[in-house]
């Protein structure tokens, strides 16, 4: 994932392993060694991340650019939901929303593939087009409000987001989406996307559809697929010089992008059982652009180191609280309340400036300079890093599951 | 359209392109199996404009463009590769972030498959000279590397034509010599056509010259029989006598 040379194939290697360690051990360990809200909100930035990693695949591999990634999220997110609300009562599970969410999102996918690379449309054009395509989306599912928009049992509610009413089984007046229930012949008792005190089946869900999808990506750029976005990405002419079908090429890409998008969506309103317009806003389409270009354009995790940055570095500015050492008295008191109120009331402005300092510092994102320390300095982050974090979450883990703190 | 003769690879009847108010390809070309004809011509002659209509980029006006008996006029690039016609731009068109390895390996894969594309890549490397830099970005190769480099992706998936697109260009005299050799060598599987400006290579190389003017075919005969054409001195040489290049 992390020893490449810029040349868009991927090696496995001892550096591979260690850092497919260092990300998964921490991530599979949240649940057990912090609250329930902690393994909630993670897997809220893995879904970011891997909306972020479907704009990887097109914008680092294949050298297109969109800025409407969102379009497919939001549509794979509604479409989950639609089909949920109906399905919920009858069936019981939502298998059925799960394939129809994501089936929506390769649908809209292809068909704008279809226009936009065989209408020969250029980069800067299909860019905007994909953009443009997430603000009608946008202001599509604003206007609708009116009790006349329902499919179902389904209201698609307006600006309010997506909501279920009527009766049906269990649910009786306005409910919300119901989260991902799945019944596979070998289950005793149905899955239930649930991520509280009581389960976290749902987080694991996320960490290992956002796993299988990052695997299934690479095996996808290691194939000849794989090579012919990357000639794509260099020289778009020379490789059609080449006899390459170049816009079956992009097509593909770009379809499957959409489909991981679409995923993304469906995990996303299974997440919060909630969706609205605010999915194809712009803030939330130049959001995706933002995460990927902060953890590294050309590398397919670059994305989920974004979104995880990006999102931590705003619930933590946005958490400091500032009357937690006011009660100190004293100068100092008085000084760290007013910064934590001023960080507080400004964590956009703080937020954007580290994003800034970051992408000039740090042209290729953040994973490349980690990626060529690790490789550079294996020891390090064997004999190092390794134990270090195994420590940190024995520490975490034995004081949650076991009253045993050292701090 | 006149039929083309059995030893023709390639005919351009009428292939006309405008563009605007601005005529800049009106050319009857005739090509035969296993040639090896140079294009010259001043610049804006239309040389470069009648390689893209050739390969697809550029799509004709008027007229038609048979290869091999078959009409491709208008067909995708990369169908009009598959056919068997490559090309090498003016300017060296590599995948400058892959190895010159990969680079050559993706030009073969396309007709032989990847383990096929593997051997035939490092083949390659041996004939363009750049064994030593299989590994290497193609970004930090010389300009003359490049240029070898962008000939051997346009020869190793074997196509039936190749159209090299100025290659000597920005070469030393040495670099241009050993140029001039590889073109030969490649010239005993496939038919080529080489638009040039330097008179030296194409005495080298050329067996027919084809001289283009304001996008017509205005001269063509052996190199000998050019230098002796007094137009052709007049629009491309420069009036009466020796030009800068020294013809």
């Amino acid at each position: 994932m992390i020893n490449r040379r810029g040349d868009g194939r991927v090696r496995t290697g001892g550096t591979d392993r260690l850092a497919a360690l260092l990300v998964v051990v921490p991530l599979a360990l949240v649940p057990y060694g912090f609250k329930p809200y902690a393994a909630n909100a993670l897997a809220l930035f893995l879904i970011y991340g891997l909306l972020a990693m479907s704009l990887n695949l097109i914008w680092g591999y294949a050298g297109m650019i969109s800025f409407g990634q969102t379009a497919f999220f939001g549509v794979g997110a509604y479409a989950y939901g639609v089909i949920a609300l109906n399905t919920i009562g009858p069936v019981g599970t939502t298998g059925l929303a799960v394939v129809g969410g994501a089936a929506a999102a390769t649908a809209l996918a292809l068909v704008t593939a279809y226009f936009v690379f065989y209408g020969r449309l250029s980069d800067v054009y299909a860019a905007i087009i994909m953009l443009v395509l997430s603000l009608v989306l946008n202001t599509l599912m604003v206007s609708t409000a009116g009790e006349e928009w329902v499919i179902g049992v389904a209201r698609l509610g307006g600006f309010n987001g997506l909501f279920g009413q009527g009766s049906t089984g269990q649910n009786i007046g306005n409910f919300q989406i119901p989260p991902i229930t799945l019944q596979l012949p070998f289950m005793a008792q149905p899955f239930a996307f649930r991520i509280d005190r009581t389960s976290v089946a749902g987080y694991y869900l996320v960490l290992g559809a956002c796993g299988t999808t990052y695997l299934a990506a690479r095996l996808v750029l290691a194939s000849r697929l794989g090579r012919i976005a990357v000639a794509i990405r260099e020289n778009e002419a020379r490789a059609a010089h080449l006899g390459y079908d170049i816009r079956l090429c992009k097509l593909t890409i770009f379809t499957l992008a959409g489909a991981i998008a679409g995923l993304a969506g469906v995990l996303f309103a299974s997440w919060g059982r909630f969706v609205n317009p605010d999915v194809f806003g712009l803030a939330f389409a130049s959001g995706v652009v933002v995460n990927v270009l902060l953890g590294g354009r050309l590398t397919l995790i670059g994305g989920f180191v974004g979104a995880l940055a990006v999102n931590y570095l705003t619930s933590y500015l946005g958490g400091i609280a500032p009357t937690a050492s006011y009660a100190a008295g004293g100068v100092l008191g008085l000084l760290y309340d007013l910064l934590g109120r001023a960080t507080q009331q400004s964590a956009l402005l703080v937020q954007g400036a580290v994003l800034i300092g970051t992408v000039l510092l740090l042209e290729e994102g953040i994973v490349p300079p980690v990626a060529r320390f690790l490789s550079r300095r294996p020891l390090i982050g064997w004999f190092f890093l390794l134990p270090l974090l195994l420590v940190y979450f024995s520490a975490q883990i034995a004081c949650r599951q076991a009253d045993f703190c050292l701090y | 359209m006149p039929e083309p003769s059995p030893r023709s690879i390639l005919s351009a009847a009428q292939l006309t392109k405008d563009f605007g108010g601005l005529r800049a390809v009106a050319l009857d070309l005739e090509v035969a199996e296993g040639e090896l004809l140079c294009l010259i011509g001043p610049n804006g002659a239309g040389k470069s404009t009648f390689f893209g209509m050739l390969t697809g980029a550029i799509r004709p006006t008027a007229g038609h463009i048979r290869f091999r008996g078959r009409d491709i006029t208008g067909l995708d690039p990369f169908r009009i590769t598959r056919l068997g016609i490559s090309i090498k731009f003016q300017v060296p068109r590599v995948f400058e972030q892959l190895s010159v390895q990969q680079n050559l390996h993706l030009a073969a894969e396309n007709r032989f498959g990847f383990a096929e594309a593997c051997e035939r890549a490092g083949h390659m490397l041996g004939r363009i000279g750049l064994s030593g830099h299989a590994a290497d970005r193609a970004a930090w190769l010389s300009h003359g590397q490049k240029q070898w480099l962008d000939i051997g992706m346009a020869a190793i998936a074997e196509p039936a034509l190749i159209l090299l697109d100025e290659p000597t260009a920005g070469l030393s005299p040495e670099e241009a010599g050993r140029t001039a050799e590889f073109i030969r060598d490649l010239n005993r599987q496939a038919t080529l056509i080489v638009v040039g400006h330097d008179m030296d290579f194409v005495r080298r190389i050329a067996q027919r010259v084809v001289v283009m003017h304001q996008g017509r075919l205005f001269a063509q005969g052996t190199i000998a029989e050019i230098r002796a054409n007094g137009s052709v001195r007049d629009i491309y040489l420069g009036r009466g006598g020796r030009d800068a290049r020294g013809c």
